[in-house]
């Protein structure tokens, strides 16, 4: 018995070496050498357990794991470095790599120096950069998730996904949170960024000296800076939500010294600065929602020939705010202009003001002089101070929108709220005759 | 001592100024509730939390000054004031046990305002309890200052007209005065002097107390600063909060202590 035992054992152990050679042999090779054994374009399966990194792939390859494979790190270097096109990683967990930033090289969980890698499924912990691009084109990392160290350590550590030099990459449905900055782009262009979610880091987005990019459905939320675009020109931002990006430096979006950025149908709620142009030209800013913003949009005088329309302003502390002198913009575009909340007459009900909208202000010239006056924006002195002003005939033109719009205001909160307030009006007066008897 | 917790319940709940606080409380708190609806759901119900105190930054201190103003003043006009301190009380001692009094009853009205608004919150929005709670927290702060300046000016106020004015005029001061003035020294503001500015800033309640909510539900963020915030900032935003809740109660009490030792008479 005990020998038939033995022997259906043995057997079975030999079935399962035939059947899937490199997953029974895993546990003897270390990771390194089970890439190594595989040949080019070959798959790697991996067990569902820890492999100790780092490891190099420098071959086509394929290597996908299951649940609760894992690729630790020594903590000295980059865990996964390929340096080959065509490698796919395929679900699985990364974490580990150096966190020295004075050493020659930054450190990522996954840096990718081929073209045509795919990335996907993956979950980036414990690194300094999280995926890194470097030299990659036409690459797509898709489904990843990066969790960095600590919101309260930005500095301390790297971005989330970092692409230099790389062109023609698909970014999408990622989740990056705590990271310095969430996606990092630099010398990279025609890279289409979509469907990802950034949060608690410095800036959600970080574009410099990157062209020709698109932005669709990101949500930006809780970042100390939305998203920041440098030196940057021809990018399309296009249903992006920026969202409660608050501190005394904060923005939703920042485009400096950059052209020709189309800013389209974007949301923008919640944040110290909805948007903010410095030193930047020519950029068309489209059906995009301002909504309870401390200001609206905050333009420096050297940021000039922007076009504004079709944008709702609602709520917002102040809508416009321009800095430093005039600034030469338009806030209409072949007859359609922007909707400000305010009171506007439209008596031929062309769905136009009748009259030119006027955006005044006195705040810039305060903000101007310091920084402190953005913690009064939301005092309930600032009115009195900006009526005090307009007395004195101190305010400013901030905007000129020679076509305000009517939008049709939402119908359902204010429907709510009537009945709320006929249900408030009748408990009350039954409170009233009750006390009365 | 709970004779005076009753008395002053009776007082308030008779009396309408209590149901009109409340009422406004409710309405405006209401607004904000359904604008909320179209939040991002993310910090949505903290965005909402935030917009109900900048409400509240009007209605609270002045309702907390006219009702507990007006409680005080009441005991004086009616000559409950003498009976209380002919009978056996000092005055320190009637002082201490109204200012618990209004205190209790007053906070306890407003926090079941609020617990009732809660149902709204919990029924349309993404409720968070820690979030509710620093709310609470904030406006239970707010409420004790603002009673404390109010009892205070009860006792000094000779006649109601007088105390009418006082009270706007008080608050008038502190909500839109002093904002008024620093911004017309914002100017003035630099690195030499920026934690004078910083003391008389935090020492407004009223931004204290926003600061710390603001900071505490995750809506403005303490890392980046600039270096002039930085300096600015020469404290937590709790240690203000703190500061405050304790600074100003005390302070009123004392005064009011001092004046009403003066201005009582014994026959």
């Amino acid at each position: 018995m005990k020998k038939l035992l033995m022997n259906i054992s043995l057997l079975l152990s030999a079935a399962a070496l035939l059947a899937n050679p490199q997953s029974a042999l895993a546990e003897e090779k270390s990771l390194q050498e089970l890439v190594d054994k595989t040949p080019p374009e070959g798959t790697l399966e991996l067990e569902g357990r820890v492999y100790e990194g780092n490891v190099t792939i420098d071959k086509p390859m394929t290597i996908v794991g299951k649940e609760g494979t894992h690729i630790r790190g020594d903590g000295t270097g980059t865990v996964i470095e390929i340096d080959s096109p065509h490698v796919t990683l395929d679900t699985m967990h990364v974490s580990g790599s150096g966190m020295d930033q004075s050493s020659d090289e930054e450190y990522s969980g996954i840096r990718v120096m081929g073209e045509n890698a795919v990335i996907k499924n993956v979950k980036v912990t414990d690194v300094f950069h999280g995926v890194y691009l470097s030299r990659a084109d036409n690459s797509t990392i898709d489904n990843v998730t990066i969790i960095g160290q600590s919101s309260d350590s930005l500095a301390k550590q790297g971005n989330g996904i970092q692409i230099v030099r790389s062109n023609n990459n698909v970014i999408q449905n990622t989740y990056i949170e705590k990271t310095r900055d969430g996606i990092y782009v630099e010398y990279s262009n025609n890279n289409m960024i979509t469907n990802n979610k950034v949060t608690e880091t410095r800036y959600g987005l970080h574009y410099m000296y990157a062209d020709y990019n698109e932005f669709h459905d990101n949500e930006f939320v809780g970042n100390i800076g939305g998203a920041a675009i440098m030196q940057s020109d021809s990018l399309l931002l296009e249903n992006n939500s920026f969202s409660f990006n608050q501190g005394s430096r904060s923005f939703g979006l920042i485009i400096q010294t950059s052209r020709e950025v189309h800013v389209l149908n974007n949301k923008f709620y919640q944040n110290q600065r909805g948007l903010y142009l410095e030193q930047s030209t020519s950029n068309t800013i489209e059906g995009n929602e301002f909504f309870h913003n401390q200001i609206g949009v905050e333009l420096w005088t050297s940021s000039t020939a922007h076009t504004f329309f079709n944008n709702v302003f609602r709520k917002n502390n102040t809508h416009v705010v321009t800095i430093g002198g005039e600034s030469f913009n338009d806030w209409f575009k072949n007859g359609v202009g922007n909707y400000w909340d305010d009171p506007i007459l439209d008596l031929d009900q062309d769905g136009i003001g009748d009259a030119p909208f006027e955006a005044t202000s006195t705040l810039g010239n305060l903000l101007e002089e310091n920084e402190l006056a953005y913690l009064f924006l939301t005092s309930p002195a600032i009115q009195l101070y900006e009526k005090a002003n307009a007395l004195l005939g101190n305010q400013r033109i901030m905007a000129v929108d020679e076509y305000p719009l009517m939008n049709e205001r939402e119908t359902q909160p204010m429907l709510w709220t009537a009945l709320l307030l006929i249900g408030m009006a009748t408990g009350l007066y039954f409170v009233w005759k009750r006390r009365k008897a | 001592m709970m004779a005076y917790i009753w008395k002053e319940y009776l007082e308030q709940v008779r009396g309408k100024g209590l149901w009109l606080g409340l009422g406004i409380l409710m309405l405006t708190s209401l607004f904000i509730i359904a604008e909320a609806r179209t939040f991002p759901e993310e910090l949505g119900f903290e965005a909402m939390l935030l917009s109900v105190f900048d409400m509240n930054v009007y209605i609270v201190p002045l309702f907390a000054l006219f009702l507990a103003s007006f409680s005080i003043f009441q005991e004086k006009e009616s000559k409950t004031e003498v009976m209380l301190l002919t009978k056996k009380d000092s005055f320190f001692t009637f002082l201490l046990k109204k200012s618990i009094a209004t205190q209790l009853v007053i906070i306890a009205a407003f926090f079941g305002a609020f617990i009732v608004l809660a149902i709204f919150m919990k029924a349309f929005l993404h409720f968070n309890v820690t979030s509710f709670l620093t709310f609470l927290l904030v406006t239970f702060a707010l409420l004790v200052i603002f009673n404390q300046i109010g009892t205070f000016l009860g006792v000094i106020c000779k006649t109601k007209m007088q105390l009418v004015g006082a009270n706007l005029l008080t608050w008038f001061i502190i909500v839109f005065l002093l904002d008024l003035v620093m911004l017309y020294l914002l100017p003035a503001v630099s690195f030499d002097n920026i934690a004078i500015f910083s003391w008389a800033y935090f020492l407004d309640p009223l931004h204290a107390l926003r600061f710390f909510l603001e900071t505490e539900l995750g809506l403005f963020g303490l890392t980046h600063l600039s270096r002039l915030m930085e300096n600015f900032l020469i404290m937590e935003p709790a240690v203000f909060f703190i500061l405050n809740f304790l600074l100003w109660p005390v302070v009123f009490f004392s005064l009011t202590l001092l004046c009403g030792k003066g201005g009582v008479s014994h026959d």
